[in-house]
């Protein structure tokens, strides 16, 4: 799948608005930096100075990440799809906690194609999660959507279910679908599921797979630098959450996996605005065996 | 062969001591990372830290026909010298680095088996510690994630060599963590020789439990990964 990095990018797809999604702006105004730096604590890390990236050298760092499969986009290998629900900040936290996975193992075989499972998936061991375990606890009402302050912080402290579908076989003992909403080809959809009614034991499966710190920059710029590196940045603007995963140098605009099965555009001007409140999963916890991630 | 010029340092020096670190045999053409720890490295300024590291004497003595690759680094912040060294013959190597401008000359040696060994004629059996086994199990990269990035041309290799089935891949940071708070199992040696030999680098696991630290280049890693 071409990525599109250098062609004009069609207008249509930048800057999206929907029809709300989960991340309303009442929401929104809680998440602030410090808010998000205090709920981390101890995981809560600084932009690294090495990955600073000089603006007037963006092109050639996209070009370099696009050759050798390096930047965030080339680690996300599925799109989720959370249409109709209300679970946006989780499924933008899943691309991000499975992007920092996929670093990890040195799985970049991005970027993901609508209603398609890459045959790499299975080879390169990625792990799929479940955005709905996570918003069930952020928001037992299940309607209204989910603070990035919430799911954050219950990602830290419980990490995420595993998806029942996953590209090759880990025998894991618990499993939550993915979502509520459409789901697809490559995550499963359910009904809805209170914490209360998860399955029993889902802690000990559930602690192997979560982040482990988290980069907030203090710049927009530092935010394209992260993606261009291979992080994915998650980010709450215009009442939806998404991960941005790409930088097109041309266009001057980040481009996300929407949980629409469909890629999607912010323009500079949004990215500038939005970055703040927004991070990065540095790294995640690693299992003893990446056959059994939840032993 | 030991240059001619090396002898009367040598001669003069008051102090040798095997005190170079990292492995004591290697597979031919892979590029190994040892650390030499028996030199007293000046506190003064990075300019000072230069022309005193301008004045060190790095040699090898090598086997006949031999055409060794040594290089020698010293880093910045940990103010610590390191040889990468590789070598396309197998046999045994004495690496050595002299000191002259120390107020007693000081040298530091370390011994050096690249691949098997010939057989001792007057001494039957083994005489060398085992080679590592060729099949590369895992490379993996290690680093300080507030201080490196990952190497995008390191990505790429890794990539092929997972897609070409020659061995697991994984980049971590020197601190990660399983969900139970302790270093995964399978990184443990990974995380303990970069440690020791200095951040970052990759180092690559040998069925036969072996393991060689290397650059973080996509050269010295195939190599070490397909000697």
């Amino acid at each position: 799948m071409s990525l599109n990095l250098w062609q004009p990018i069609d207008p249509a797809q930048v800057d999206v608005v929907l029809d709300p999604s989960g991340y309303p702006a009442e929401l929104a105004a809680g998440d602030t930096v410090d808010v998000l730096r205090d709920i981390c604590g101890d995981a809560s890390r600084d932009f690294p100075k090495e990955l600073w990236i000089e603006p007037s050298d963006w092109a050639d760092a996209v070009r370099e990440a696009e050759k050798n499969k390096s930047m965030a986009v080339h680690y996300v290998d599925r799109f989720t799809n959370q249409d109709p629900t209300h679970e946006c900040t989780c499924h933008s936290l899943r691309t991000n906690f499975e992007c920092a996975w996929n670093r990890t193992r040195a799985a970049s075989i991005g970027p993901p194609v609508a209603g398609e499972r890459l045959e790499s998936s299975a080879k390169f061991g990625s792990l799929w999660v479940s955005p709905l375990s996570i918003y069930a606890e952020a928001n037992p009402r299940q309607w209204g959507g989910a603070g990035v302050r919430q799911v954050l912080d219950i990602a830290l402290r419980r990490g995420f279910l595993p998806e029942p579908i996953q590209p090759r076989e880990y025998k894991f003992k618990h499993t939550l679908h993915g979502t509520t909403g459409r789901g697809g080809k490559n995550q499963s959809r359910g009904e809805w599921v209170p914490v209360t009614r998860f399955p029993e034991g889902w802690t000990e499966t559930a602690k192997h797979i979560k982040p482990d710190e988290i980069i907030f920059p203090d710049e927009w710029e530092q935010a394209v630098c992260l993606v261009i590196h291979g992080y994915a940045y998650s980010v709450g603007r215009n009442g939806h959450a998404i991960p941005w995963t790409h930088w097109s140098p041309t266009n001057r605009a980040m481009g996300y996996v929407d949980s629409y099965d469909v890629i999607r555009w912010d323009s500079e001007r949004t990215v500038r605005s939005a970055y703040s409140g927004g991070f990065a999963i540095a790294t995640v916890v690693v299992p003893d065996d990446w056959d059994n991630p939840a032993p | 062969m030991i240059r001619p010029i090396l002898l009367s340092l040598l001669i003069a020096c008051s102090a040798w001591g095997q005190d170079i670190g990292g492995l004591n045999a290697i597979p031919p053409l892979t590029e190994a990372r040892f650390p030499v720890r028996g030199l007293s490295v000046p506190d003064g300024s990075l300019d000072d830290l230069s022309k005193w590291a301008s004045k060190l004497v790095v040699a090898v003595d090598s086997p006949d026909g031999a055409t060794p690759v040594i290089d020698f680094d010293i880093g910045v912040a940990r103010r610590q010298p390191v040889l990468y060294f590789s070598a396309d013959t197998a046999g045994l190597y004495v690496l050595l680095v002299v000191d002259p401008s120390a107020a007693k000359p000081v040298i530091v040696s370390k011994r050096v088996v690249v691949g098997d060994l010939p057989p001792n004629p007057l001494q039957p059996g083994p005489v060398t510690p085992s080679t590592p086994a060729t099949k590369a199990l895992r490379a993996t990269y290690v680093y300080e994630k507030s201080k490196h990035a990952i190497p995008p041309d390191l990505t790429a290799l890794f990539r092929e060599l997972i897609q070409s089935g020659d061995c697991s891949a994984a980049s971590v940071d020197q601190d990660v963590k399983t969900g139970d708070g302790k270093t995964p199992k399978q990184y443990e040696v990974a995380i303990s020789k970069a440690k020791e030999a200095g951040l970052p680098c990759v180092v690559v696991e040998y069925a036969s439990g072996a393991a060689v630290v290397v650059r973080p280049t996509p050269d010295a890693v195939r190599k070490a990964v397909k000697p």
